[in-house]
Order: C-alpha cells, then sequence, then structure tokens
C-alpha cells in the first residue's frame, strides 16, 4: 500500500476495547499518531536559524518526547504480542489531517516555526481534553488524551478478561533507547501498573494533566530537581516541574503567546515536496526523503526485530543526528527559483515522504550532489559541501555496518 | 648498573585545613577516602574529631629509590642501609604582597597598572612583613613533630607573622610536620583561621581583601638520607606541599583535574607525550583507553549531580554501550561528544548545532565578560578533548592502558583530587598551572635554589619558586571565593563552580527517601543573596568548619553520595 493524504474528516463510533487484537489495532493508531507528529515539529525546529534559542529548545524538548512517545507505544504493542508497524500507508503524508481525528481537527503542516503555526497547528494537536471526566474515544477521537484514555481501559478491559495478557510479550521492548533531558522514563510494560504508567507519562507530557492551571508561586519545591525551565522567581534553572507547564500544549502556547520569542526562521516553502523542484534540487529533496525513510525503517527493524544495536544506534539515531537537521537546513537555504534571494525565499524544504532507498543509492545521490554544488555563492558553497559531506560520511559508516552485518 | 636515584613522592602534595588539631592523611587514589594514620577504614565519622572539630587533611610524603629502569621503591629506614631519612618544609603565605586576582588577567603576564593587594603598604620592607613566613621546619628523625609556629623557632629564623589581634580568627601557626615510623613525612596546614586586623571584620571582594590574612601556604619540600656508615644523600628530586581549603566530597571527582591540567601542559608545552602530541601535531592513530582515559571522564560529569541541581535523566549514561567499540554505536559516541564543549571555538552553553546544553555544565576562566569569544563556561583540556574525540570514532582500547605505578601513582592520586579548572582563581592552583615554566619536569615544581629572608615580592618562573609562590594567586580569604562561587548566573542560565569541593546541593536523608537540599543557603530564589550560600562571605569564615561532608553510603555501583557529619542546623523541617 502506498502513502495516504488525509484530506476528509473522519466518522466518530466509538465502542470500548475488549479483545486483545483491537488493542494491539489501536496501538497501532497511536504509533501513527505519534509518528505524524514528529515531521511538523521537526520541520519547525530545522526552520530556526538559531539552533540555541529558547524557542529551538522548546521544540527540540517536545520532538524528543514524540520520539519518546512512539517508543512508548511500540513498547505497550509488544507488550501484548503486537508488531508496530511503520509501513508507507501507516505514515501520512503533509499536509493532512491527523490520522484517526474526529473531524475538525487539526490540518498538519510542514511550516517554517511562526506564533500562528504554534496555535493553530501544535496546540490542537496537543488540545488538553476539556474535563478529566471527558469520556474514552476510540477511532476519530476528539483529543489524543481521550484516546489514551480508551487504550487505558483497553488494557484494563483485556487484562480482566485475560490475566496472561502480559504473557504475550515479544521479548522485542527496549528502555535504553531514550536520550532525552527533559525527565520520563522508556518504560518497559509488563503488568498492567507498568502499561498504565507508560500511559500517564505519554498524556501528561503532551497535553498535560486534563485540569490545566499554572501552579501557585510557592508550590513548585526546588528539592528534587527533575528538568530545566522557568522558575517562579522568574530565572530559568532546575524545577520540580507540574506535569502542565512541561506539557506540549503549554510549550507551543508560550510561542503562540510570545512569551517565547520565535526567532528568526528560514523563509521555507509551506508543505515543501520534491515534486514541485526539478534538478539537483530536487535530488536533494528526494535524498533527504531517502534518509528520513531510512530511519523510518530502521526504527521499524529497533522494534520489530532484536537487532536494535544496528538498526537503532548504528542507523536510525546517527542518521536523525547527523544527516536530517543538516540536509533539512540546506533545502531551507536554497531558493525554489534561482534566481531568488534566499534570504526571502521562498525556498526548499523538508518534503518527508516515504522513499525507500538502499545505502547504496543513497550514498551515491549525496556523492553526485557533493560534486555538483550550484552557483550561488561561497558562503552556500561551504553550507552545500558541509552538510552533504556530514551526510555522505554517515550513510558509509551506515552502509560499511550493514555491509560488515550480511 | 645505572645510578641510584632518589625521589620524594608524591610530587606535589595536598594537604587541607581543618579547624580541629587531629588529622587524617590525604587520599592516595583519585576520589578515594582519606587514609586514618591508624590504619582503620574511613567511615563518615572520621571527618570530625572527638570534639566535632574538622580533622585537618596531611599530605603524606615518602622518598623513592630509582635504580635504572625498575619502577622505583619506597625508601624505609632501617633497610638497604639507609638510617634516617632527614625531611624539610619551609612554608608561607604571600597572599597579602601578590598581585590581586582579577578574571582573564595576568596568565600572560601582568599589566604595569595590575593592582596590588594591599597597596596601601608601599614600604618593601613594611610589605614583607605582610608575609607570613615561618621559615623552614627540619624533622631528623621518625617519629618527630614541629610546628610552623609563632612560638616555635628553633633556629632564629626571622619569622614573620601577621599582628597578633585579628577578628575573628588569629593566626599563629600555618601548621606542622610530622614523620611516621616508616620514615614518612606529614605535613599539616592551618586551621581555616582568616583574620583581619580592621574591625569589624568586613569582605569586600571574592578574591582581593586588604588587611586580611589566611593561614593556607605553600612552599618546598626536601629530604636528605643518613645512611648506615653516617653518608648524607641528598634527595636530589624534592617535592611540593600545597595547603588548600577543604575537599567536602572527597569521593566525587573534577571533569577537569589538576593532573588533567598540569598533564596537558606537560604533553603540549614539555612533550611528555611524542606518541600523543609531537611537533604541535596530534596523533590521530593514538589510541586512548577507555577504562583509564574517557570513562573517567564522563563518570565525573554524571556524578555532579550529587552536588549541583542538575536534571537526572540528562546525564544518564549507558557505560556498557559507550565503551563498546562496536561501530553499532558510533553515533552514541558521536552524539556524546556532540554534548561535550570543544576546547577550541566559540565557548557556548549550548551546542550551536544542535541547540543542546554542553558539558561539562561548569564556570570558564572567565564568567564575568559575556559574549563567544571569552571563556563563560569550562572546557576539558585540549588532550581530554582529544581522547573524547579518537573515542568517538572509535580509536580507542578496550583496555584500562598502563595505569600508573608506584611514585607516579602517588603523584597523579593528589593531583587528581584537585580542581584542575575553572581557574577563577580556582580551589587550590590557579592558572599558573598551565604554565610550562612552572615545572622542573612534568608534575613537579621548580624551587628556587637558597631562598634566604626575607622573601621576595616578585617572581620569576624561570628561576623557580619560593615558599608561599603557589597559592599566593589564590582568594584572599580563601573563605570568600568558597562561599560566593557556588553557583554563577551568566545570561539567564546558572551554572556551576567547583561542586566536588563545595557543594552547592547535596542530599539528606528524609523519611527514608533522599531529598536534595541548598549545602548552604536557600534554593528557593536564584536571584536571592543566599541562594545557596551564606549572605555574608564573613559567615563562611566563622562557619565553614560546621558544615556537611558528602559521603557515599551506598555501592560503587550504586552509589548514594550523601551529607555526613554536619554540625550546622538547617532550616528545613
Amino acid at each position: 500500500m502506498s502513502q495516504i493524504r488525509r484530506t476528509e474528516p473522519e466518522r466518530k463510533v466509538y465502542r470500548p476495547i475488549t479483545h486483545p487484537d483491537d488493542l494491539i489495532r489501536h496501538l497501532q493508531w497511536a504509533l501513527c499518531v505519534e509518528v505524524s507528529t514528529i515531521p511538523p515539529y521537526l520541520c519547525a525546529l530545522y526552520s530556526i536559524v538559531d539552533r540555541g534559542s529558547d524557542a529551538a529548545a522548546l521544540v527540540r524538548s517536545v520532538v524528543i518526547e514524540e520520539m519518546l512517545h512512539t517508543a512508548l507505544v511500540s513498547n505497550l504493542s509488544n507488550a501484548i504480542g503486537g508488531r508496530p508497524s511503520l509501513a508507507p500507508h501507516l505514515v501520512p503524508l503533509y499536509p493532512g489531517y491527523i490520522p484517526h481525528h474526529a473531524a475538525g481537527g487539526p490540518f498538519i503542516q510542514l511550516q517554517a516555526l511562526s506564533p500562528a503555526l504554534a496555535r493553530s497547528v501544535f496546540m490542537a494537536i496537543e488540545q488538553p481534553e476539556a474535563s478529566p471526566r471527558s469520556p474514552a474515544e476510540g477511532n476519530h477521537f476528539q483529543t489524543i488524551g481521550q484516546f489514551y484514555k480508551a487504550i487505558e481501559e483497553g488494557f484494563e478491559n483485556c487484562f480482566e478478561r485475560d490475566r496472561d495478557l502480559f504473557k504475550h510479550d515479544t521479548g522485542l521492548q527496549r528502555s535504553d533507547t531514550y536520550f532525552g533531558g527533559g525527565g520520563g522514563e522508556l518504560v518497559v510494560a509488563h503488568d498492567l501498573a507498568s502499561a498504565k504508567r507508560a500511559i500517564t507519562e505519554i498524556t501528561e507530557q503532551g497535553e498535560g494533566a486534563p485540569q490545566a492551571r499554572p501552579p501557585l508561586p510557592g508550590q513548585e519545591r526546588f528539592g528534587d530537581l527533575d528538568n530545566y525551565g522557568t522558575r517562579t522567581d522568574g530565572t530559568y534553572g532546575p524545577i520540580l516541574g507540574t506535569p502542565w507547564e512541561l506539557s506540549h500544549y503549554r510549550k507551543f502556547q508560550q510561542l503562540a503567546d510570545g512569551e517565547v520569542p520565535v526567532p528568526e526562521t528560514y523563509p521555507m516553502q509551506p508543505n515543501p515536496s520534491s515534486d514541485e523542484l526539478d534538478g539537483d534540487l530536487r535530488r536533494l529533496a528526494e535524498l533527504f526523503d531517502g534518509c528520513y525513510t531510512l530511519v523510518l525503517l530502521a526504527l521499524e527493524r529497533s522494534f520489530t526485530t532484536p537487532a536494535t544495536e544496528a538498526s537503532f544506534f548504528g542507523a536510525a539515531f546517527p542518521v536523525m543526528q547527523s544527516v536530517l537537521p543538516p540536509l533539512a537546513t540546506l533545502l531551507m537555504q536554497t531558493p525554489i527559483e534561482r534566481k531568488a534571494d534566499p534570504d526571502f525565499g521562498p525556498n526548499a524544504g523538508p518534503g518527508f515522504a516515504h522513499r525507500k532507498r538502499t545505502v547504496p543509492e543513497l550514498v551515491a545521490e549525496a556523492e553526485h550532489l557533493l560534486a555538483h554544488p550550484p552557483d550561488l555563492g561561497t558562503d552556500y558553497g561551504q553550507a552545500w559541501a558541509g552538510a552533504l559531506q556530514a551526510t555522505l560520511d554517515e550513510l558509509r559508516a551506515v552502509g560499511a555496518q550493514e555491509a560488515a552485518a550480511t | 648498573m645505572s645510578p641510584v636515584t632518589y625521589k620524594i613522592h608524591p610530587a606535589i602534595g595536598v594537604a587541607r585545613v581543618g579547624d580541629g588539631e587531629h588529622f587524617y592523611i590525604a587520599p592516595e587514589t583519585a576520589g578515594g577516602l582519606p587514609i586514618n594514620p591508624d590504619g582503620r577504614a574511613f567511615g563518615p565519622d572520621d571527618f570530625r574529631d572527638g570534639a566535632g572539630l574538622v580533622r585537618r587533611q596531611g599530605a603524606r610524603f615518602e622518598v623513592h629509590r630509582y635504580d635504572g629502569e625498575s619502577p622505583g621503591e619506597p625508601v624505609r629506614p632501617g633497610a638497604g642501609g639507609v638510617a634516617r631519612i632527614e625531611w624539610t618544609v619551609h612554608l608561607a603565605n604571600k597572599k597579602p604582597v601578590w598581585y590581586g586576582f582579577f578574571v582573564g588577567a595576568g596568565e600572560s603576564g601582568y599589566s604595569p597598572e595590575h593592582p596590588l593587594r594591599n597597596p596601601h603598604v608601599t614600604d618593601v620592607a613594611e610589605r614583607q612583613r605582610l608575609i607570613i613566613d615561618p621559615g623552614p621546619r627540619t624533622l631528623a628523625g621518625p617519629g618527630q613533630s614541629t610546628e610552623f609556629s609563632r612560638s616555635e623557632n628553633p633556629d632564629g629564623y626571622p619569622m614573620t607573622f601577621p599582628p597578633e589581634a585579628l577578628e575573628p580568627w588569629r593566626i599563629d601557626s600555618l601548621g606542622g610536620l610530622r614523620t611516621d615510623d616508616e620514615g614518612r613525612l606529614i605535613v599539616l596546614g592551618g586551621y581555616g583561621h582568616s583574620g583581619t586586623d580592621r574591625l569589624p571584620p568586613t569582605i569586600v571582594d571574592y578574591a582581593n581583601n586588604d588587611r586580611w590574612w589566611d593561614d593556607t601556604s605553600d612552599g618546598p619540600v626536601t629530604a636528605r638520607l643518613v645512611l648506615e656508615d653516617g653518608t648524607v644523600v641528598p634527595v636530589e628530586t624534592g617535592s611540593w606541599v600545597l595547603v588548600a581549603p577543604p575537599r567536602f566530597a572527597p569521593e566525587l571527582v573534577n571533569a577537569i583535574t589538576l593532573y588533567d591540567t598540569m598533564f596537558d601542559t606537560a604533553v603540549r608545552g614539555m612533550g611528555l607525550r611524542p606518541d600523543i602530541y609531537a611537533d604541535a601535531l596530534w596523533n590521530r592513530s593514538y589510541r586512548p583507553s577507555w577504562e583509564a582515559d574517557v570513562r573517567p571522564i564522563l563518570e565525573r560529569i554524571h556524578r555532579y549531580r550529587w552536588v549541583v541541581a542538575i536534571p537526572r535523566h540528562a546525564h544518564d549514561l549507558d557505560f556498557e554501550k559507550l565503551g563498546d567499540p562496536d561501530p553499532a554505536y558510533r553515533g552514541l559516541r558521536e552524539f556524546y561528544l556532540g554534548v561535550v564543549r570543544p576546547p577550541e571555538g566559540p565557548n557556548l552553553l549550548a551546542s550551536p548545532d544542535t541547540g543542546l546544553p554542553m558539558m561539562p555544565m561548569l564556570c570558564g576562566d572567565n564568567c564575568f565578560v559575556p559574549g563567544p569569544l571569552g571563556s563563560n563556561y569550562a572546557t576539558l583540556t585540549r588532550t581530554q578533548y582529544f581522547y573524547l574525540q579518537q573515542w568517538a570514532a572509535g580509536r580507542f582500547d578496550t583496555g584500562r592502558g598502563e595505569p600508573a605505578q608506584g611514585g607516579a601513582a602517588l603523584d597523579r592520586a593528589a593531583l587528581d583530587n584537585c580542581v584542575g579548572g575553572a581557574f577563577s582563581p580556582g580551589i587550590e592552583v590557579t592558572w599558573i598551572a598551565r604554565n610550562a615554566e612552572l615545572f622542573a619536569e612534568p608534575f613537579r615544581i621548580r624551587a628556587k635554589p637558597g631562598v634566604r629572608p626575607p622573601l621576595s615580592l616578585g617572581q620569576t618562573l624561570t628561576q623557580g619558586l619560593e615558599p608561599g609562590d603557589l597559592s599566593k594567586y589564590m582568594a584572599l580569604p580563601w573563605q570568600a571565593d568558597f562561599n560566593e562561587c557556588n553557583s554563577q548566573q551568566i545570561g539567564e542560565r546558572f551554572v556551576w563552580w567547583w561542586p566536588v569541593q563545595r557543594p552547592a546541593f547535596v542530599y539528606v536523608e528524609r523519611g527514608g527517601r533522599l531529598r536534595q537540599v541548598p549545602w548552604v543557603g536557600t534554593d528557593a530564589d536564584q536571584t536571592a543573596p543566599d541562594y545557596v550560600r551564606f549572605t555574608e562571605d564573613t559567615d563562611m569564615v566563622l562557619l565553614w568548619g560546621k558544615l556537611g561532608f558528602v559521603f557515599n553510603t551506598g555501592t560503587s555501583r550504586r552509589p548514594r553520595f550523601v551529607e555526613v557529619a554536619r554540625e550546622l542546623a538547617r532550616d528545613d523541617a
């Protein structure tokens, strides 16, 4: 099956989850939802010129936690015998509606970071449920929190009926693939309590506690310190954050409300696609897609096969770290029209399309591009060479490792 | 047969002040516990004596005999034809006559307008009287003792001491010497007494306070062997003793130790390791050892969280994977290299590539001048960073390498328990440690020959150091810097100074759970004048001896570094 662009809202019917197969199906949907948020957040992050800015730190912390959620959902699925998948038809194409959301849900777009994007798209994705008593909702959910409520109830129901629910564990859960600095833990689900802990972590980090209000001054203690953030004394430092202030919703609200200023961004064409490009620029955009797909496939392998070492640490993690950011930035520095000013754009951008290529194919593409820099001045030439050389080095290392494994 | 030579080890011994008469001996491993003189295992009750006073840390020295290629062995009286060992030490404190400490100034020479301390005293003879110089002391055999005090002056040396009526503490001694039955020397420092003759005692600056004295010091340690036949053999390679402020978390080690800094100086400035660095080029095929060279750096940084407020998860390291040279972990190693601040290039809190805050989360030499061209944040030494680069690239060995043996191990351990940066000014010594001219050979201070009273007001490194020339750069009194330098606001972020000597936060056990509390002061408001410090530096002068030590009550694999032996009440009910 190929990738699907969701341009029509879906209708809503909710039945509680009572069968493990249905629970696994919902966890797969949850995985699609979590994965679908990563490209728009990454795109916003890459669009920020000063990666050391507060806004960048804020968006990055969200992206890292979404990756944690992806891993947590995969663990939950593996815990009860599921096989999480990132097949092309499960990975959205942008722009499009968030998968499995009810009508009226956020229309996800790939754009440079702006207060408007933070409000209309990102806050909408992370919208907290209206009340802690909001009902559980399965497919076509109103809020992600309600969807996870359905999953949590599903675990309770299934465990009620089958005390051996967690005996179907595939043995492929991971606890070592998370490197976030903002708190949170990659929970391995081995019973109902740990499964619920994993779910709580996802919802609290995402939408925050249902009763969303700022903590009163003096309510925070600075003793047992869990993360860095803005403290009630106005300074930045270690805090024992409340779920509310650390939630993705609250973080995006700070960007939307201007509490955290949005710094200069690259003038990227919204919702970029390689289809709109030609020549080497198109090849560059497709190289990005190919590397993104490489990460997806390696990630999928890392929670469906025992070979996590090679696929996560050897491929997904380093490509995510040292290939996607420079390639995305390079695209965002490149005007679509050759004669346009790159400071004004519109510039190209990462399309995050599913485009499967072998590592040798990607290496060959990177080599070709490295040897053919467009004539856009010395600074640009250096950016081009730097990004492609870093890409090439990393892809070669991944390739060498794959070759050694076979 | 090659000639027999003798050396004193450690090359630099570190004593620390304590307000009690009793003492323990300096740890002889990096991050090791001090050593009880009676040989008992060191426990949390051993930081203080029976009266609750802080025991002084003695620096223990021994003479090693080298015969050609052999690693050398300690010389013991009564064995190998040696009847006894005569030890001589000369301690002095020159802080009141040296230049003031100001960040970013002096390392490459003081400017003509650089202010001196106590500038109101201009007469040379009067300035010389500001030096605390009790003169040298000698112990001629085992089981003896002497004091660097006002009242003890065996040779009629023209001693200089500060006025007797100092407040809040008078200074009557810089410490003393002891010899044990094995022919070893133990140098004891002062009592952590600092005082001024201008009342009421007021401290106006973190580093420079006129008319103040403290009882830290330093000086050369020399020895002569008296053989059974009466021949006297001078030990040609002497050592240096440094009396420093206390170290409140002895089992935690600074990311950049004084050994690392002096090793880097020797590698890059003295040709110590041509296999690592020669002709100004790094040897890219050099393979550092994971266990000996790389892991300690990551582990020390990892453990800072026991003494400062650092979020837990950012620093959770999986050492098994990090030490595995499998190419599959290359991405992981590069990730960690990417979050270590490079010594070269813009000096930033966060990585310009990823935006992630970089390690170590500590102040650099110069926190006061903002901007990426300064050195706001601490960096590893270039040699340490080179090790990490080689490791990230997969060019490393998994073994322990060749650990230092015998005297070299003593040299290293003493320095590994000191701060190797940031030098602003530091705890034990300052940026002078980065100057190759300081050394006669790697790790050994060049001693000035034929020192005579009165001690010099100046200094020429190539001629060697006089007593007091190593510690004189440091804050006066040391308690001022010790109080103020806990955390530092740079921009809107707060970073830490030297938390393993001077903790900012400590863990205490409350109701079976560990809770992190400020070591001194309060923590609710980072901008408050008592944020993890005393509001007044003079309180540190009065109360440092009542603060708690940090001690591992867990195991080495599952450590619990908690506060013990605290005598000062804490308002945290």
